[in-house]
């Protein structure tokens, strides 16, 4: 029988087969297309199962988790930011935790320490969770295929919301709400009274003498400081003794008829005594004026005490002007004349 | 002479501390002292400071007594520089006596030159309470306040004699002027100003005397409350430094302001008094 000829094929009328050995160029070029995409095909499905670790070998870890919510099957699995492994299975465990099963990939077994510990977060997206393992100490040994890793959960977004509502609601119930609407203007009313208070302490007025002010505080004072006068009365009275005394040896020692030898050497000493003397009496001159500087703006009970003190300080003059003590003081006298008034009320 | 002068030293702090009987007591046992050796100068000192307490006490014969030993001493003695202060002593005491023309006789001499409210020539301390008690002169008689406060001020602020005192009674003259212009919002403020002034140097008959004016100021706008409370408050101060004068004053002050009160009361609400 006679065929039609077909291309790429001699076909003789006696009727045999002959394959064609030799292509023409369109036939080349058809042939190496179809060649290339089958190796480019070829090597999308070897960088695809690289990708997805078809082939890889895994090791098995497992976590204890008292959740599964937001963890499935296929989850991620992360450590140091890298993805490590995926969860292969949930099961029901012991104590009604679930039992997550993790696959971690050979090549990132090294992640995985001793000492790790997994993270279930799932705050990061809604309705799936994120696992992460975190190695502390990266020097460790690796942790053994098969091993639980302790585990620290993260509640869900819906968790904390119904956490919230529920401390809305408790407070509702126990009328919270009204009870700090109740005591807001109270405490404005404090504030205004601080307010007054430090007004009152700029504009020199003291801390005593007003009703807002702490009464147990003033009581304190008072006493601090009426104790403080009554040592400063028996200091005056002691010094007015010494002043006497002083006022006494003057003719004794003026009068050099009277001088003994035993007298003279003991009045030797007298200078390095009165020196002393002297020094007492500045260091008590110099804390009384302090403490009258201190005394200044408390009216009413300063009164009593800026009186004793202004009377001792004026006996320290006075025992400073009584010889001998007077030749090393150029203190100047006293004024005793009462400045001139405009009016007497 | 030691103890003449302590008694004196002492004396002056009993004056500051507005204690005038021991400061009297006192003056009198250096005056004695002074006296029993023949010390003149100190001997007038003494006096005028004696009439200076005895004017502080309101007690005019003492103070006419000390006077004219003090007035004797400067013309026998010749001392010439204690007379400007016996004038104005006796001014002091014509004033206290409410003999406003003798007043201001006697402070003619003392009384500076002025150009309008502008003193030309320096001021001393005495001429400085001249000025004051010459302003006093014109609130009381109406008459020039306003120069005269002028004065006082400018007088002030040239003065080396400033104190805090001399300030704070300034205070007190504006005060009075802003209240005939109506102003009484300045005026307490001024008052205020003053009584903290007072208050820090413990003068007790100025924060008195203060207490007075701020409730007479408040009576004036009919502010019973405030008016009251000042007025307590003026005679607690009055009564703390024995000054039986002010207490009784301020009290029959304190009973018209309550009468005052319990009328308007009755004018708002009628119905009670003709319930009872």
């Amino acid at each position: 029988m006679n065929r039609q000829i077909e291309k790429g094929s001699i076909k003789k009328d006696t009727g045999q087969y002959i394959h064609q050995i030799t292509y023409n160029y369109r036939e080349r070029l058809v042939g190496s297309f179809v060649f290339f995409g089958f190796i480019l095909l070829l090597s999308f499905i070897i960088i695809s199962v690289k990708n997805q670790h078809l082939f890889e070998k895994r090791v098995m870890f497992y976590i204890d988790v008292n959740s599964s919510d937001g963890i499935s099957q296929g989850s991620t699995v992360t450590a140091l930011g890298t993805e490590v492994g995926l969860v292969s299975s949930l099961s029901l465990a012991q104590n009604h935790k679930i039992r997550v099963a993790i696959e971690v990939y050979k090549q990132h077994h090294r992640f995985i320490r001793v000492g790790a510990t997994a993270l279930v977060n799932r705050l990061t997206t809604i309705g799936s969770a994120q696992i992460e393992i975190t190695s502390k100490i990266i020097d460790a040994p690796m942790l053994e295929a098969g091993s639980t890793i302790p585990v620290e959960e993260t509640p869900s977004l819906n968790d904390l919301l119904l956490g919230i509502a529920n401390l809305i609601q408790s407070a509702n119930n126990k009328d919270l709400f009204n009870k700090v609407e109740g005591i807001l203007p109270k405490v404005e009313d404090t504030l205004t009274n601080i307010h007054g208070i430090i007004a009152q302490i700029a504009t020199g007025h003291g801390v005593l003498g007003a009703a807002v002010f702490d009464q147990k505080v003033e009581k304190e004072l008072k006493v601090v400081v009426n104790s403080g006068a009554k040592i400063l009365s028996e200091a005056e009275g002691i010094i007015s003794i010494a002043k006497q005394r002083l006022i006494q040896l003057q003719p004794i020692l003026l009068d050099a008829k009277h001088m003994t030898h035993d007298l003279s050497s003991a009045s030797q000493s007298l200078p390095e005594m009165i020196k002393e003397l002297n020094a007492i009496v500045m260091q008590a001159k110099s804390a009384l004026s302090l403490i009258n500087e201190e005394l200044q703006d408390i009216p009413g009970i300063g009164l009593d005490t800026k009186r004793t003190l202004s009377k001792t300080g004026q006996l320290l003059d006075s025992v400073q002007n009584t010889w001998p003590l007077s030749k090393n003081s150029s203190t100047p006298a006293a004024k005793q004349l009462i400045a001139p008034q405009s009016s007497y009320e | 002479m030691l103890n003449a002068e302590n008694y004196s030293a002492d004396a002056m702090q009993a004056y500051d501390e507005e204690n005038w009987i021991r400061a009297q007591r006192l003056f009198n046992q250096a005056l004695a002292l002074y006296q029993s050796i023949d010390n003149r100068t100190d001997t007038l000192i003494t006096h005028i400071n004696l009439v200076e307490v005895a004017l502080a006490k309101h007690d005019s014969q003492v103070a006419q007594r000390h006077l004219t030993l003090a007035t004797d001493i400067v013309q026998t003695d010749g001392l010439k520089s204690y007379q400007s202060r016996i004038a104005l002593l006796n001014a002091l005491m014509a004033l206290q006596q409410k003999q406003m023309i003798k007043t201001i006789h006697f402070l003619n001499d003392l009384l500076p030159e002025f150009k309008d409210e502008i003193a030309i020539t320096g001021i001393n301390a005495i001429q400085l309470a001249a000025i004051a008690i010459r302003t006093e002169i014109a609130f009381q008689q109406k008459n020039k306040e306003s120069l005269w406060t002028l004065r006082y001020g400018n007088a002030l602020k040239k003065s080396a004699n400033k104190n805090t005192a001399l300030e704070a009674r300034l205070l007190r003259f504006q005060s009075r002027l802003l209240l005939q212009q109506g102003d009484y919002e300045k005026s307490t403020a001024n008052l205020q100003q003053a009584l903290k002034i007072y208050k820090k140097n413990l003068s007790r008959s100025d924060i008195a005397a203060t207490l007075l004016e701020i409730g007479m100021l408040y009576e004036k706008q009919s502010d019973w409350q405030r008016t009251l409370n000042y007025f307590k408050r003026s005679i607690a101060v009055f009564s703390s430094i024995r000054n039986t004068e002010k207490v009784n004053k301020v009290t029959a002050m304190l009973a018209k302001v309550k009468s005052a009160e319990a009328n308007s009361a009755l004018r708002i609400n009628p119905k009670k008094s003709v319930d009872r």
